[in-house]
């Protein structure tokens, strides 16, 4: 059996905890992964997660007075599925070999900081995906580019918003107004179409919470009930901010089906 | 019957693209795109073929695509030891309500503007129509994906898992 400091593997558990829960995991997951690499050093665990802070006791089995119990602050959400999926992979390797604290963090670090994939090949297969999303709505060809163009814009804003830290709220509302306005005027004075309504509609898409929404059913399905509520509130302020930004863009240009 | 074959391919096509796209905004490990796009064009596709032969209602549908998403990518995700919802939530997006959302909006936004009544309750109507749609359709794709992670819940975490005991 392996065994480590039970101060530096709380530290460590505590960051990798908030790490998954940041990156979009569900609660059961992040629950799991923690309680598996523990079991692994020989102690004991328990966990409480809430929206804001997770709190976790880490214990010796034969000897209770070695504890730790720390509360940590969670960070605001940046989705990486690829976070979740390798942290839970190293969760297993920590679980099935020997390897050692210290390379355990190395590799927490290495799978940390080169996940997040290129700006900027997001942005152009994220505009041709909303074109494919007109086309399934019903959309013409000429919706298509339409919203291929306006999703370039707002994609554009939304990533610089988010790298000078804006509101994530009002981001979303200066985004969702950005793209449908965007796709109003492009569609009214540069290209014809006969199904604007469709592009405007689509044009904000891109914004929608959809793993935050899954996950929050899933959470409530596993029991963890009010971490599953806090999720479906905090995806519905968000869908209403998308909605905001729609509403701006209606009552501006005074327009209906 | 070809006809709706042929539509329902399409279909499947253009979600696959839309999935590539909505699944680099959530950041999946690379190797997985191409198995979530297959996700994606499965249960679009399946959702299509099943309303135009059989005419089912389109929460139904959507619900049975979803299922279709779920236990495909439970069998995907024990293939390439990956975690289920890595490959199987971004397939889902592309199934999102985004129109009738919209749709609901608007006709909130119109409600406020007009003071005719008659109107004004023709409004009331579109506004639950389209509401209705939309919280159904969303309800079903997260509890249709859901319940295969359930049927298989204690293999659903040890799929990153690299060696099989």
């Amino acid at each position: 059996m392996k065994t480590a400091d039970i101060q530096e593997l709380s530290n460590f558990l505590l960051d990798y905890a908030v790490m998954l829960m940041r990156s979009g995991a569900n609660t059961e997951r992040t629950v799991r992964n923690v309680t598996r690499i523990c079991k692994s050093f020989g102690y004991e665990t328990a966990i409480a997660i809430f929206q804001r802070n997770i709190t976790m006791t880490i214990s010796n089995p034969n000897d209770h007075s070695i504890r730790r119990t720390y509360v940590k602050q969670q960070m605001s959400p940046h989705l990486s599925l690829s976070i979740v999926n390798d942290l839970s992979a190293l969760s297993w390797q920590s679980f099935d070999t020997d390897i050692s604290l210290d390379e355990l963090k190395e590799k927490y670090n290495e799978i940390v900081s080169n996940a997040h994939s290129n700006k900027y090949i997001v942005l152009v297969f994220a505009s041709l995906a909303i074109a494919a999303f007109c086309e399934l709505f019903g959309g013409d060809f000429h919706s298509m580019i339409i919203v291929f163009l306006s999703t370039i814009v707002a994609f554009a804003l939304r990533l610089f918003l988010i790298k000078i830290k804006f509101d994530v709220r009002a981001m979303i509302i200066a985004v969702s107004f950005t793209a449908s306005i965007t796709a109003y005027y492009i569609g009214k004075y540069l290209i014809n179409t006969n199904t604007l309504d469709v592009a405007v509609s689509t044009s904000v898409l891109f914004l929608i919470p959809g793993v935050h929404i899954i996950n929050s059913v899933t959470d409530i399905l596993d029991g963890h009930v009010i971490t599953g509520m806090a999720r479906g509130v905090s995806a519905m302020i968000l869908v209403i901010c998308i909605a905001i930004g729609l509403y701006a863009t209606l009552a501006i240009t005074r327009w209906a089906i | 019957m070809i006809d709706i074959i042929t539509s329902s391919l399409l279909e499947a096509v253009f979600a696959a693209m839309a999935a590539v796209g909505f699944a680099l905004i959530s950041d999946p490990p690379k190797r997985l795109i191409f198995f979530t796009a297959l996700l994606a064009a499965a249960g679009r596709g399946v959702r299509y073929f099943i309303i135009a032969q059989y005419g089912i209602g389109l929460s139904i549908a959507t619900f049975i695509a979803a299922l279709v998403i779920g236990f495909l990518g439970i069998f995907m995700a024990n293939k390439l030891r990956c975690s289920m919802e890595v490959v199987s939530f971004p397939a889902l997006l592309p199934m999102i309500p985004g129109l009738y959302a919209y749709k609901t909006i608007l006709s909130i936004v119109e409600y406020g503007k007009t003071t005719d009544l008659i109107e004004k309750q023709a409004l009331i109507v579109t506004m639950f129509d389209n509401g209705i749609t939309t919280v159904s359709i969303i309800t079903a794709l997260a509890v249709g994906v859901t319940i295969p992670l359930l049927i298989f819940y204690e293999k659903s975490f040890t799929m990153t898992r690299k060696i099989k005991k």
